[in-house]
């Protein structure tokens, strides 16, 4: 097979040659971004986005029609099952919530009262947020949960990425169906669409800003809607974030929990 | 002596900053008008509100301390220290020493696993954030056994009466037979939260063993029960053992629409099988009928419409299947801005006068607003 080639100081040869070069370009980066498998695209979110361990420093800002409400709070995390959340805000001062790979718990300081929260109980509110316990759960990594389909690429608020489909491998999770755009080159979600197993979107998760931490590009300021709630929407928003610090070995444990 | 009063000032400045430091705070603030009809079928009108100053102690993650002081403010005010305990960590276990609440058993409404506090809540306020808020001078230690289990061994002082101390020195101070003790051991078994535990009640001379359960099966379900059993069953006549049981179901829905979010129900039971079966004859007068009948049956549903993150319908009632009569409240919950919410209830008593509860009965229809705030 043989091509035409246009040299530099032939009459209109250079603008053919960049239509050429543009043509091959465009032909090639699509190609090239699909070889990327939809599997290895996830694997590399969640590298990047699950860390050994983490201490945050956070606010959630609730607004709805009636105005914004604003707690704070302090989590820590280790790998992708266990994570313990303490409000730090006057309203809910002490109220921890601990989760580990099948168990989620809440503890009231007030009432000095734990409660193992499943079922229906999970659906509840986070705090008023559009966050639900329920949200909180499913830490075990998206592969092992989710068949992934790779559907193209997308611009996101400015940034190239791939739009992940993500469909339950069980009923066994909150949410049935996924879309994620993740960042073509950083590796991290833009926006998450959740929906249920009937096709409608549940939630809407927009990331707003993201930070180098210890190496590693983390959401900061992130957005979530409850779009069944329709006219709500929380921000989480990262003030400080440490990354693989060392833990004490029983922090995700009732004992800490109720301590 | 300026110099003086400026080192003191500077003295008194670096040691309080590092103690503030140390310390955080907080006020709870709820404040009622209510209209409620009398035993005498007047309406009365009342102004009343509760206050809980929390200071708490921040900083050690080994030791920690709380001092809460409740002031119930009407025409008079009282005051109350509603928790003082000093709580310590060390390696393999904790403690808590001092007056503080704990959680045995399941149930918002009815446990019959609390066998320290009861089954029933001591106050029956339908529009209270939680009906379970007392507290006991208690010892005791925390002992985990796993991520999900732990043993938890208590000494329950008996109840001093400051005062009438303070009026009379000489009087007998409680004694230890008076005192209360027990153990519970909470796990998780084929994923099923399981708690059983026991106490002795020195001043009833009672043992009291209880289990309690939680799971889910369609909808998320506990169930407890408990026996009180004399030590001396020859001591008191009628005095045997008195079994309660308690169950609860949950189930929250969520649906679609403009401005819609949840819709929750509970419902909770009591059964006493040695209680009252039979309702009071309402032929009695109001002399002859029992204030203490423990019927067998008692029943506590609610059902909580969440319209909103901050706003919530709900109506509570406590339910008397044998003698037909309820307590039933109908109330809003609006959450305005951060630590402000405003409160509105409608209560009202169904039944006879030698019912449980009814309509002629003091409180028997009632229009409470408030607001609670924290701050």
């Amino acid at each position: 097979m043989h091509g035409t080639i246009y040299h530099e100081n032939e009459p209109g040869g250079a603008g053919m040659k960049r239509w050429v070069i543009a043509a091959l370009v465009l032909t090639f980066i699509p190609s090239s971004l699909f070889a990327v498998s939809a599997e290895e695209i996830v694997r590399k979110l969640e590298e990047n986005t699950v860390v050994e361990t983490s201490r945050v420093d956070g606010a959630m800002i609730i607004r709805d029609r009636f105005g914004t409400k604003k707690s704070s709070f302090i989590s820590y995390s280790r790998g992708t099952d266990d994570m313990l959340v303490e409000f730090t805000s006057v309203e809910e001062e002490g109220m921890k919530i601990l989760r580990t790979s099948d168990e989620l718990y809440l503890f009231f300081p007030e009432a000095e009262e734990t409660i193992r929260m499943q079922g229906a109980a999970l659906k509840e509110s986070v705090i008023g947020s559009d966050m639900s316990y329920e949200d909180m759960t499913g830490g075990k990594g998206l592969l092992s949960t989710y068949r992934v389909t790779l559907e193209g690429t997308e611009e996101v608020e400015g940034h190239s990425c791939y739009r992940v489909s993500m469909k339950a491998k069980s009923g066994n999770v909150p949410y049935y169906r996924q879309t994620m755009w993740i960042d073509t080159t950083l590796f991290i979600y833009w926006r998450v669409h959740k929906f249920s197993r009937s096709g409608k979107l549940l939630k809407n998760i927009t990331i707003k800003e993201i930070r180098e931490v210890s190496g590693r590009h983390v959401p900061v300021r992130m957005v979530l809607e409850d779009t069944i709630k329709g006219n709500s929407s929380t921000d989480f928003i990262v003030r400080d974030m440490k990354i693989d610090i060392p833990l004490d070995a029983g922090l995700f444990s009732l004992e800490e929990l109720s301590w | 002596m300026v110099k003086r009063v400026a080192l003191l000032f500077l003295l008194l400045f670096c040691v309080s900053v590092p103690a503030l430091a140390e310390i955080s705070s907080s006020v709870k603030l709820t404040l009622m008008n209510t209209l409620a009809t009398t035993d005498d079928e007047t309406v009365s009108f009342t102004g009343f509100g509760t206050g809980r100053l929390t200071f708490k102690s921040a900083g050690s993650k080994k030791v920690k301390g709380q001092l809460s002081l409740d002031a119930r403010i009407g025409d008079t005010a009282l005051l109350d220290v509603t928790r003082a305990f000093v709580k310590a960590r060390f390696p393999g276990f904790r403690i808590t020493l001092g007056k503080d609440t704990v959680a045995w058993g399941e149930g918002v409404f009815y446990n019959a696993g609390d066998v320290i506090f009861g089954a029933v809540p001591k106050e029956e306020d339908l529009s209270a954030e939680v009906f379970r808020d007392d507290a006991v001078w208690l010892t005791s230690a925390y002992v985990p056994l796993g991520d999900y289990s732990f043993v938890e061994p208590i000494l329950l002082a008996p109840e001093l009466n400051l005062s009438t101390l303070a009026r009379d020195p000489s009087a007998s101070p409680p004694s230890l037979s008076d005192a209360a003790a027990g153990v519970r051991v909470v796990t998780k078994l084929a994923g099923i939260k399981t708690e059983a535990g026991y106490l002795y009640r020195g001043e009833e001379r009672t043992h009291n063993p209880y289990f309690s359960l939680q799971g889910h099966l369609l909808v998320d379900l506990h169930l407890s029960g408990s026996v009180s059993v004399p030590h001396y069953p020859g001591e008191a006549p009628g005095a045997g053992a008195k079994p309660v049981v308690s169950f609860g179901l949950f189930h929250l829905q969520r649906f679609s629409g403009a401005g819609s979010d949840s819709i929750s129900f509970r419902l909770e039971g009591l059964l006493r099988p040695l209680g009252d079966w039979k309702a009071q004859d309402s032929s009695r007068t109001d002399a002859d009928s029992d204030p203490d009948t423990e019927y067998a049956l008692m029943l506590y549903p609610e059902v909580a419409w969440a319209l909103d993150q901050s706003l919530t319908l709900l109506c509570r009632s406590v339910v008397s299947p044998i003698d037909l009569s309820a307590l039933v409240i109908a109330g809003v919950n609006w959450n305005v801005y951060e630590g402000l919410k405003l409160l509105g209830y409608l209560s009202v008593q169904a039944g006879e006068k030698t019912d449980l509860y009814g309509l002629r009965k003091g409180g028997g229809l009632g229009l409470t607003v408030g607001v609670q705030y924290i701050f």
